[in-house]
C-alpha cells in the first residue's frame, strides 16, 4: 500500500529528529506529567522541523500525483493552524470536558515518535509489513448483509454482496468485492481520481466543516490518504454497500484515512459501516504487543448527499478496545436530499463519536437513531451537530444510551439554526437508562437558533429501570434478571427496529441480547 | 362462628391466619383470617380503605407491603417466604387493579416470556412460536381484544377496559391455581364486565380457586360466589353466601362497622 510506506518513511524521519528533542521533552514517562510537556508545541516543532511532506517527496513524487501533494500540504498547514486554534484537548476544553483524551494522545505521540529505537524499529517493521501481512491469519467475522439476508431481487445482476474491507485503516483489495460494484458506482483512492473527481476532492478538502475540534484537525494532519465511494447520478443501488473496518488487537501502525462518499443527484444507496475488533495472533511476539496503539482513529467519513438523493446509513461500531477510539462523520445534504441513519455503538476504554449533518439545501430531511451501550469501565461519548442553513429543512434525532456496571456516557447534541433557515423543523430527544448505581451519564441537548419562524424541540432524561414495571413482569413469573433484560431491550428495541433493513435490525437485536449475556 | 374462623382443613389451598400487614408504616391489615379450598369462589367486599387491595398485593408479594404478623399457607407451603415470581410460578395470579404500562416490550413478547417461564417451572418444553401465537390469538378473541393488541407495548395506551381485559387474557394463558381479581370490575362498562366474567367462568374448575375483590354487587351477578366476606378495618367482620352481597347492596357497610366496634 502506497499510503502505508509513506507513513512509515515519515515516522522514520521523525524518529531521527525526535531523538534530539527527546532529551529535553520526552526522556521518560514522568515528563509526560511535567508542565514542560506541551504536546501541541512539540507536535508543531515536529511538523515544522521535519517538514513531513518534504521528507516524503522523493518517495512520494514517484507515486503521488502533484495535485494531491500540494493539496495535502495545504490541508496539513490548515490543520496545524486549526489545531493551534483549538488548543490541546484538556478537561477545560468544552468539547472534551467529560471525555479525558489528553493522556491517551500523549501516550500515542510517545508511542509513535518518541519510543526507544528497538521498539520503534519493531513497530516500523510491522507497519511496513502490514499491507503484506497475511490477512488470512486474522479471523474476520462475517459481514451482516449477505446476499441471502437482504432479499435482493432475483433479477439483480450482482452475484456477490458489495463489501469493501479495511484492516487497521488499510484497504484490502483481495478481501473486497470491487468487481461486483454495479455500474455507476466506483471506489477509488485519491491517486486514482479522474480530473472531475480531483476537482471534487480538492473542493471537499478545502472546505471547513462545522463542529471541528482538535481531534478532527489532528486527523487531518496525520491522514495522507483517502478513498472515494462515488455513486453516479440517477443510480439506484439495490444492494447495500458494506464497508468493513477491522481493527486487530494491537492496531499497530494503523493508518488514519479519510473516506468520502458522494451520492450524486437522484441516486439511492444503502451504506452499512461496520467496525469490529478482531483478535490477531500474528502480532503476539512482536514488539507491538507490548506497545499497542493508544488512540485508534476510525476513518473520517464525509458524506455528500446531493440533490434529491437518498441515503440509508448504518454505523455499527462493535469495537471494545483498551485504546481510545475516535470516529467522525460529516454529512452534507443538498436540496431535497434525505438521509435515514442508525448509529449503534458499544463502548471502549474511551470512545468518541461525532455525527454531524449540515442541511444545506431546501427540503433536506434527516433522521438519526442512535443506540449506545457502554458497560464495565467503558466510556462512550456521542456528539452530534445538526446545522440547518437554509429554509424548509427537517431533522429528527433520537438517542438512547443504556449504561451498565461502572460505564460512563456522554451525549452532546446540538441543533444549530442559521439566520436564514426559516420554517426549520428540528427535534432532538435523548433518553438514558442507568442499569447500575455506579454508572454516570452526562447529557447536554443544545439549541442555537437565529431564525424566528422555526419549530424545535429538545429534551433529555436520565432514569433507572421502572420498579413498577419490574414488579409487574415478576408477578407473571418472569425472573428478575429476565425482567431487567426485557425492559432494557425494550428501551432500545424500537429505535433499532425502525431501521429499514431487517437483516441489520435482527442482527442488532441479537447483539443487544448478547451484550446482556456478556 | 364465622366462615373465616372455621377449623383449618387439610384440603385448604390457601390459609391466611391472623395476617397483619403495613404499607409505609401504616397498619392496614389487622388480623385477617381466610381459608380457600380448590374450586371455590370467594368475594371480598368492603368500604374504601378497608384493606381489600392490600390483601391481594400481599398475597402476590408486591414491593412495599410488609407483613408484620401472621401466616399465609398456599398448597402447604409458606407463601410469604416466596419471591413474587415464585408465587406466580406456583400458581398465584393477581389481576392488577392498575395494570402497568411497559412501552418497548410488546404484549406478545411479554405473554410468551410469562408462559415460557411457567412451562419451564413445570418441566414442560417451551411452546413453539407458532402454536403460542395461535393460542394467544384465540384468547384475544375470547376477551374481545383485537389481535393488534399483541403487537403493542404492554398496556401502552390501552383504555381502562382494555387493560382489564388484558389482565384476563394473561390469566387465561397462565391458567393459575389461585386467581385474585383486584377490583377488575372498576371502571368497566356492562359489556366489558360480561367479558371479564365470561373469562373467569370459563376457567372455573374444581382445581382452581378465585378471590374476587370488588366494591359492587354487580359483578357478582355474573360471577356467582360461594362465599362473600366483608372486610372492614383490616379484618373480615362478616362472612356469608351470595345473599350477603345483596344485603350489603341494600344496607351499605355502616351497620357492619358499628357491629364490629
Amino acid at each position: 500500500m502506497n499510503s502505508r510506506t509513506t507513513l512509515s518513511n515519515e515516522s522514520q524521519e521523525l524518529n531521527s529528529a525526535s531523538k534530539a528533542l527527546s532529551a529535553s521533552v520526552i526522556s521518560d514517562n514522568e515528563s509526560l506529567q511535567a508542565e514542560k510537556w506541551q504536546p501541541l508545541l512539540w507536535l508543531e516543532n515536529q511538523w515544522l522541523e521535519n517538514q513531513w511532506l518534504e521528507s516524503q517527496q522523493t518517495q512520494a513524487e514517484l507515486s503521488t500525483p502533484k495535485w494531491l501533494l500540494s493539496l495535502q500540504q495545504h490541508v496539513q498547514q490548515q490543520a496545524m493552524n486549526a489545531l493551534k486554534g483549538f488548543g490541546w484537548p484538556t478537561r477545560k476544553t468544552e468539547a472534551w470536558k467529560y471525555t479525558p483524551i489528553a493522556q491517551f494522545l500523549d501516550e500515542e505521540l510517545l508511542r509513535l515518535y518518541g519510543t526507544s529505537d528497538d521498539s520503534l524499529q519493531g513497530g516500523l517493521q510491522d507497519s511496513q509489513s502490514i499491507s503484506g501481512r497475511d490477512t488470512q491469519s486474522i479471523n474476520l467475522p462475517k459481514v451482516i448483509v449477505s446476499e441471502q439476508s437482504t432479499g435482493v431481487s432475483q433479477e439483480s445482476a450482482v452475484s456477490e454482496s458489495l463489501v469493501l474491507v479495511f484492516v487497521n485503516g488499510v484497504f484490502q483489495v483481495e478481501l473486497s468485492t470491487l468487481d461486483a460494484l454495479p455500474e455507476g458506482v466506483s471506489f477509488i483512492s485519491y491517486e486514482q481520481a479522474n480530473s472531475e473527481q480531483q476537482r471534487y476532492l480538492q473542493a471537499e478538502l478545502n472546505k471547513d466543516l462545522p463542529a471541528e475540534h482538535a481531534l478532527t484537525a489532528l486527523h487531518k494532519l496525520r491522514s495522507a490518504s483517502g478513498w472515494l465511494l462515488d455513486i453516479g447520478g440517477q443510480t439506484q443501488v439495490s444492494q447495500p454497500v458494506t464497508l468493513m473496518h477491522y481493527q486487530d488487537g494491537q492496531a499497530q501502525g494503523h493508518c488514519p484515512v479519510r473516506l468520502h462518499v458522494r451520492v450524486q443527484t437522484d441516486s439511492q444507496v444503502t451504506l452499512i459501516e461496520q467496525h469490529q475488533a478482531v483478535a490477531s495472533n500474528s502480532c503476539s511476539t512482536k514488539p507491538c504487543a507490548t506497545n499497542p496503539c493508544r488512540v485508534f482513529e476510525h476513518p473520517e467519513v464525509r458524506i455528500d448527499v446531493q440533490q434529491h438523493a437518498q441515503l440509508i446509513h448504518a454505523v455499527i461500531d462493535e469495537t471494545q478496545s483498551s485504546a481510545a477510539n475516535v470516529a467522525s462523520w460529516h454529512l452534507v445534504l443538498e436540496k431535497g436530499a434525505a438521509v435515514n441513519s442508525l448509529v449503534f455503538a458499544l463502548g471502549s476504554k474511551l470512545k468518541r463519536i461525532d455525527y454531524n449533518i449540515a442541511h444545506q439545501g431546501e427540503g433536506a430531511d434527516s433522521k438519526l437513531n442512535a443506540v449506545l451501550m457502554p458497560k464495565d469501565q467503558e466510556h462512550l461519548d456521542l456528539h452530534t451537530q445538526f446545522d440547518h442553513q437554509v429554509p424548509h429543512t427537517q431533522s429528527q434525532q433520537q438517542v438512547r444510551v443504556l449504561l451498565d456496571d461502572s460505564a460512563k456516557g456522554v451525549f452532546n447534541g446540538r441543533i444549530h439554526i442559521h439566520p436564514d433557515a426559516q420554517k426549520t423543523q428540528a427535534h432532538l430527544s435523548n433518553k438514558n437508562l442507568l442499569l447500575s448505581h455506579k454508572t454516570q451519564m452526562n447529557t447536554k441537548p443544545e439549541l442555537e437558533i437565529y431564525a424566528d419562524d422555526v419549530r424545535c424541540a429538545h429534551g433529555a432524561t436520565v432514569s433507572q429501570l421502572d420498579h413498577e414495571a419490574l414488579g409487574y413482569l415478576r408477578a407473571r413469573g418472569i425472573s428478575e434478571a429476565q425482567a431487567q433484560r426485557m425492559l432494557s431491550l425494550g428501551f432500545v428495541q424500537a429505535l433499532i427496529q425502525e431501521f429499514p433493513l431487517e437483516a441489520i435490525s435482527d442482527y442488532l437485536i441479537q447483539r443487544v441480547n448478547h451484550w446482556f449475556a456478556q | 362462628m364465622s366462615f373465616a374462623t372455621c377449623i383449618k382443613s387439610e384440603s385448604d389451598m390457601l390459609a391466611i391466619e391472623n395476617l397483619h400487614a403495613e404499607v409505609d408504616g401504616k397498619q392496614i391489615l389487622k388480623g385477617l383470617n381466610l381459608e380457600v379450598k380448590p374450586g371455590e369462589v370467594h368475594a371480598i367486599m368492603g368500604p374504601n380503605g378497608a384493606g381489600k387491595s392490600t390483601l391481594g398485593n400481599v398475597l402476590a408479594g408486591r414491593d412495599g407491603y410488609e407483613v408484620t404478623k401472621g401466616s399465609v399457607t398456599f398448597n402447604h407451603a409458606n407463601l410469604l417466604e416466596q419471591e413474587t415470581e415464585i408465587r406466580a410460578l406456583n400458581g398465584v395470579f393477581l389481576a392488577f387493579q392498575y395494570p402497568v404500562e411497559i412501552p418497548g416490550v410488546t404484549n406478545l413478547e411479554f405473554l410468551k416470556a410469562a408462559v415460557d417461564a411457567a412451562h419451564k417451572h413445570q418441566g414442560l418444553p417451551p411452546m413453539d412460536a407458532v402454536s403460542f401465537l395461535k393460542s394467544a390469538r384465540e384468547k384475544c378473541q375470547q376477551v374481545h381484544l383485537d389481535q393488534s393488541f399483541l403487537k403493542r407495548g404492554v398496556n401502552e395506551g390501552f383504555s381502562g377496559g382494555e387493560k382489564k381485559r388484558n389482565e384476563i387474557l394473561q390469566m387465561m394463558l397462565l391458567e393459575p391455581k389461585l386467581a385474585i381479581l383486584d377490583e377488575t370490575d372498576s371502571g368497566l362498562d356492562i359489556d366489558a364486565l360480561q367479558v371479564v366474567a365470561d373469562g373467569v367462568n370459563a376457567l372455573r374448575s374444581p382445581e382452581r380457586a378465585f378471590v374476587v375483590v370488588t366494591h359492587y354487587q354487580r359483578l357478582l351477578d355474573f360471577i356467582v360466589p360461594d362465599y362473600v366476606h366483608v372486610l372492614a378495618d383490616g379484618k373480615i367482620v362478616k362472612s356469608g353466601d351470595k345473599d350477603l352481597a345483596l344485603e350489603l347492596e341494600a344496607k351499605g357497610y355502616g351497620w357492619l362497622q358499628e357491629q364490629a366496634s
